[in-house]
């Protein structure tokens, strides 16, 4: 059996575009079509390189008479004859080419991940995907309920659930939609399910963050950190529902998603200091009250609290020199 | 009416209105108050003379625009005839709302100003100018001054109208009993007394004229010497108590507060409200957009019998996120306020306390203060209470912040 090499002809990201096998020797390189491998390249020659096998059995690229000659990969000088063992990588005019031996080793093979995430787990089926957004949307309003200080009223009540159906099946049509577009099936109810997932994280979240702002009252820049949660919540939001429409790979939306909600906390987090800085006469203080006893609240003694307000006296007296 | 005032008119020996009219309409002055740039009237005022020399006293509110804003605004009297004449300004008083403005123009007649007593029902004539519709006179009488209040100020009964601010009421013997300044409406009108005029009229004779140049300076000093003195230490644990709940609060402060209560509780809601409330009831004006000098309290106790801890935990973070007070100020003249809060101890009850503040920008060391509290701790019960200072220094707010926290107590 002869010998067997292979010439990739190679993009600029350095990945193959073109992979030629040569098993015949001498191999002629070039612009025209009588070349063994032809490179629709202008600054080829015709005749540009000849790749051939000596006696010996050493590879060869020798240079055919070519006006721009063989460079090696990153070097400037010319060669006419370049003795290959194994591998090697040249420029001949704007084109980069490899040229491998069909014995040249490989890495091995990566091991695959999981292809199943926490959401793709839960919108399997269309019936688990159900009961996730179901499940999802009583604790959501069951707690809402709980709170209410309204008096019951049973269609005040009928007239909330519906507003909120209405709003998760308008989010999850139009995910379904961009579903339909994309990968020809709707998904309708697995979007439905990450939604239920996601509103109630939020929640959770926004519940969390109600009792660190009452018990610690964190001051002005903890917004930016409740910005930072709300943008992370959406990231998720979003990764989940392209999960649902590509099989890109999850890496792949997962930094798509990450650089979205990055793009979402700067422009919120602009739009909020923007914001403080407008006049108003409106007074901005933390307004959480919550039910818990003398014992779990953390708090100052009264001097204390009078005794730290230098900073506020100093922030008010540096705004008045500004107009 | 007619009739009747004709009687007693001529029972008391008293001349008629178009006789006093006669004898000192010459002696008041309309003041117009002009934006430069466009010539147009800005604000309109009365004034009258007290001297020879040209000096006439009228209101600070009138002619304000000035003090604050001296590059946009000047100011200029209209004698009898319709000439007008340049006023330039000599002292201000911003707690009693007075102002000493003299020009070149030499009066023929004024009035001489000196401290009167007087009886209650004495029959006075307010004169000036009303909306800028020619001079005036109104009739009405002398009820004393005000009882409790925190600004010397002679209850008045009659009507003064916008422009008539800044002329004077007198006896048909032309004597001045007061400067016509505010209005509460239905014939309750209120006068400066004219000891305030007195005092601002001599001082402003023996201070030499280079020495009252920086009027907004003047304002600033006022109102600062002004808080140190009616907020005093010990202010917010004297003075009455009320009780809401289990609560004993701070209510009338002193005899000049004006307290209101009342309660809401409908078939409909699941709670009910309980609004304690006091106020000094007046105010110093410093500018169109600007009051000072009040002291404000609210307490609500807001109880419910059927709503959970959670829902009535809900209810109670809307009320304590309400702001019920009003404070005006406008960009130029204040800050945006800016809040520290925290959960704070306060006579072994816990409470949410949020302390805002924002400053005068042009009136250094002055500030509005508001100080919100929820009490803690209770499943069904809660007590939101709110004090508001304006116009006070930054130490003063914290002192009385601190105070009126301190104030609130268990009921025993």
């Amino acid at each position: 059996m002869g010998r067997i090499v292979f010439v990739e002809v190679m993009n600029r990201r350095h990945r193959v575009s073109e992979r030629i096998r040569v098993d015949s020797f001498p191999a002629a390189i070039g612009r025209a079509y009588t070349n063994d491998i032809i490179l629709d390249d202008s600054y080829v020659s015709e005749t540009h390189a000849v790749l051939t096998c000596d006696e010996e059995g050493t590879l060869h690229l020798k240079d055919g008479g070519s006006k721009n000659g063989i460079r090696r990969e990153g070097q400037s000088n010319k060669v006419s004859d370049l003795e290959i063992s194994g591998e090697a990588t040249v420029r001949i005019g704007r084109t980069l080419l490899r040229i491998r031996e069909s014995s040249y080793g490989v890495t091995p093979a990566l091991a695959e991940q999981s292809q199943y995430g926490f959401f793709q787990r839960i919108t399997r089926t269309g019936s688990l995907a159900f009961l996730a957004f179901i499940a999802s949307f009583v604790m959501i309003y069951g707690y809402d309920f709980i709170r209410s200080y309204e008096r019951f009223s049973p269609s005040h009540v009928l007239g909330s659930v519906l507003a909120g159906v209405m709003l998760f099946a308008l989010w999850s049509g139009v995910w379904s939609l961009i579903n339909r577009l994309v990968a020809h099936s709707f998904c309708f109810l697995k979007h439905m399910a990450v939604a239920g997932v996601i509103a109630l994280c939020l929640t959770a979240a926004y519940t969390a963050d109600e009792y660190v702002l009452f018990l610690f009252s964190p001051g002005y820049a903890y917004i930016y950190f409740e910005l930072a949660g709300l943008a992370a919540i959406f990231a998720m939001a979003l990764y989940a529902h392209t999960a649902i429409i590509s099989h890109a790979p999850r890496r792949r939306s997962a930094i798509t998603a990450c650089i979205v909600a990055i793009f979402i906390f700067s422009f919120t987090s602009i739009f909020f200091s923007l914001g403080r800085s407008e006049f108003s006469r409106n007074l901005d203080y933390e307004a959480n009250l919550k039910p818990l006893g003398k014992d779990w609240i953390y708090s100052i003694s009264n001097t204390e609290f009078f005794e730290g307000l230098e900073i506020l006296k100093n922030e008010v007296d540096s705004m008045a020199g500004e107009l | 009416m007619a009739c009747a005032s004709l009687v007693v008119a001529q029972e008391t020996g008293e001349p008629d209105t178009h006789e006093v009219f006669g004898r000192y309409a010459s002696r008041i002055v309309k003041i117009h108050v002009v934006e430069n740039s466009s010539g147009a009237k800005a604000t309109i005022g009365s004034g009258f003379h007290v001297s020879k020399a040209g000096h006439i006293i009228t209101n600070y509110h009138v002619i304000s625009k000035i003090v604050h804003h001296g590059d946009r605004y000047s100011a200029e009297f209209i004698d009898s005839g319709g000439g007008s004449h340049p006023l330039k300004i000599l002292n201000i008083d911003v707690i009693n709302d007075l102002a000493v403005v003299q020009s070149d123009y030499l009066a023929k007649d004024y009035f001489n100003l000196s401290v009167i007593d007087i009886s209650q029902g004495r029959r006075l004539y307010a004169l000036g100018y009303p909306h800028d519709i020619g001079i005036s006179i109104v009739e009405g009488t002398y009820n004393g001054l005000l009882e409790h209040a925190l600004y010397k100020k002679i209850h008045f009964t009659s009507s003064i109208n916008p422009g008539m601010s800044g002329g004077p009421s007198i006896t048909s013997l032309g004597e001045v009993v007061g400067i016509n300044v505010s209005t509460a409406g239905n014939q309750v009108s209120f006068l400066v007394p004219v000891e305030a005029a007195v005092r601002l009229y001599k001082d402003t004779l023996s201070t030499p004229d280079n020495l009252l140049e920086n009027f907004l300076e003047i304002v600033r000093n006022q109102l600062y010497a002004h808080q140190e003195a009616y907020l005093y230490e010990g202010m917010m644990s004297s003075g009455q108590k009320v009780r809401l709940g289990d609560f004993m609060l701070p209510s009338r402060l002193a005899p000049y507060f004006k307290c209101w209560g009342d309660s809401q509780q409908t078939e409909k809601s699941t709670y009910s409200v309980i609004n304690h409330r006091c106020s000094t009831d007046d105010y110093l004006f410093v500018s169109g957009s600007q009051r000072s000098g009040i002291i404000e309290i609210h307490h609500r106790l807001i109880t419910s019998e059927e709503l959970n801890s959670m829902a009535f935990y809900e209810l109670y973070s809307t009320f304590y996120a309400q702001n019920t007070s009003q404070l005006h100020g406008s960009e130029e003249e204040v800050t945006s306020f800016r809040c520290e809060s925290e959960n704070v101890i306060s006579n072994d009850i816990p409470f949410k306390v949020a302390f805002c503040i924002r400053r005068y920008r042009k009136l250094q060391g002055l500030y509005d203060m508001v100080l919100r509290a929820a009490a803690l701790g209770l499943k069904d019960t809660g007590l939101d209470t709110t004090l508001v200072l304006a116009g006070v220094s930054f130490e003063k707010a914290g002192e009385m912040a601190r105070t009126y926290l301190e104030a609130v107590s268990w009921a025993e």
